[in-house]
Formats: structure tokens, C-alpha cells, sequence
């Protein structure tokens, strides 16, 4: 019987511009992946809401699938106060090979003013299992 | 004809960084967990925090899963602010098991009750 499961794994970002590697594996029973988001964890005063806080790339199945190169937006506490939206997800319908890796990259794009204060990225995968 | 639960759960956070487990049960009446809301009292609170969740043991999100994609904008209207699963998700008296994570993000504001809110349906 299908089912969802929601996988969230957590990116590292130490230093501005930095360029942190993505390489992860799945559940071996996901089959496809529906959806996905990559989320800015942290709050940085000095930075307005932005389209652009970095960008992401990912391929799925060791590279033979590559559905996403995407900006990360970050949006203040102000923003969010007043904002009339959800986060959703990016639809993707990409079907899954059995321990396919995937890789991929996160890339900050400098959008903090200085000091720079590291920061977590958090990538939530939306899969169907079986 | 569809009938409706909106269920509360309150969640105690205690300091800034708290990690809190929470328990409990889904009402026995309705079939299906079909979606859920969480919120907190300021948005800064939001920002970072995560919300990991069983239910009947089956994991709905994990420990990392970040708040902000179950909850939305101040200004999105009541009806409108539940995610909304896509998958069956069995809830006539399902356990709950969950850990929400403070972000810590200030020292002020605690402790402080998140609340969650699942909309439970029964198709009968």
C-alpha cells in the first residue's frame, strides 16, 4: 500500500557564499518524489525579505534526474507577520530508483550583511513510499 | 455526509531551546486525520522551530520537519490555515506522539503554550 513520508534533512552554512554540497540517500522504499522545499532556518535582522537568500540544486537517481535549480527566499518576522500565504511546496513527480543518491548543492548568495551569522537550510523531501 | 473535529492539543514550552514531548489521543469518532495547524504566539517563534509528529505510530513528519509549512501568514483567514495531507492518515482514536522544538530565537516570551490543531473527518 502507498503511503507519504516527509523527509527533512539539514544543510550547514558556516560562511558567506559558501557552496555546501548536497549528497544524500532516501528511504529505499520511496518510490517517486512529489514535492519538495527548501526552508532558510535562522533570523537575521539586518536582512529585508528576499527571493534570493541562495540558491539550490538537485538531481535525483546519481545524476539522471536533475528537476530543480531554484532560489531559497528568505522572509523576516515582519513579512511573515502580515502575510496573507502559506509555504508550499514545489510540485515535482520524479519517480525514484532504489538507493539512487541525491546530490546537489546549496549555494549562500550573500545576502547577510556583516557579521555573517551562520545558518541552517532545511530541505524537506515529499515522497510516496510503498 | 462529511462530519468535522477540530482537535486541540496545547504544548507547554518551557525555556528557549526547549525540546517538549507531547502525547495523546485522536477522537474516536472520526476516521481520518485531514489536516493540521500549529500556532504560536509571536512569529519569531516560528521562525526555526520544528515539529515532529506520529500518529498511531505512523510518522507524519519527522523530528525536523520546520513549523513554518504548517503554519502560514498572520493574516490568512481561519479556514484557510490548516495543511492539508494529501494521504489517508487512519485517526479513530490514534495514538499522538509528537516533539516540538523552540527555535530560541529570543530570551523573551516564556514560557509559552504552542497550540496544534488537527481537523479530523469522519466520510460516514
Amino acid at each position: 500500500m502507498e503511503s507519504v513520508r516527509r523527509i527533512t534533512r539539514v544543510l550547514e552554512v558556516e560562511s558567506s557564499g559558501a557552496i555546501v554540497p548536497i549528497d544524500l540517500s532516501l528511504p529505499t522504499d520511496a518510490k517517486e518524489c512529489f514535492g519538495l522545499q527548501a526552508i532558510v532556518v535562522g533570523l537575521f535582522p539586518g536582512v529585508d525579505s528576499v527571493d534570493d537568500f541562495g540558491e539550490f540544486s538537485v538531481s535525483f537517481n546519481g545524476k539522471a534526474n536533475h528537476p530543480v535549480h531554484q532560489l531559497v527566499p528568505y522572509e523576516s518576522a515582519q513579512s511573515r507577520q502580515v502575510s496573507t500565504t502559506r509555504i508550499g511546496l514545489l510540485p515535482l513527480s520524479t519517480k525514484l530508483t532504489s538507493g539512487g543518491r541525491i546530490t546537489g548543492f546549496y549555494r549562500d548568495l550573500e545576502r547577510q550583511t556583516e557579521p555573517f551569522k551562520s545558518y541552517q537550510v532545511r530541505i524537506s523531501f515529499n515522497l510516496i513510499t510503498e | 455526509m462529511k462530519s468535522h473535529k477540530y482537535q486541540l492539543i496545547r504544548v507547554n514550552v518551557p525555556e528557549p531551546g526547549a525540546s517538549v514531548r507531547f502525547t495523546g489521543e485522536t477522537d474516536q469518532s472520526f476516521d481520518r486525520l485531514a489536516g493540521i495547524f500549529v500556532a504560536m504566539p509571536e512569529v519569531v517563534k516560528e521562525m526555526g522551530a520544528s515539529l515532529g509528529l506520529k500518529i498511531g505510530g505512523q510518522e507524519v513528519f519527522d523530528d525536523d520537519h520546520d513549523v513554518r509549512l504548517i503554519t502560514c501568514g498572520r493574516e490568512v483567514s481561519p479556514n484557510d490555515k490548516f495543511f492539508q495531507f494529501p494521504e489517508h492518515i487512519e485517526a479513530g482514536g490514534s495514538s499522538i506522539e509528537g516533539r516540538l522544538v523552540d527555535a530560541a530565537n529570543t530570551q523573551e516570551g516564556y514560557p509559552y503554550e504552542a497550540r496544534i490543531i488537527l481537523h479530523l473527518v469522519s466520510e460516514s
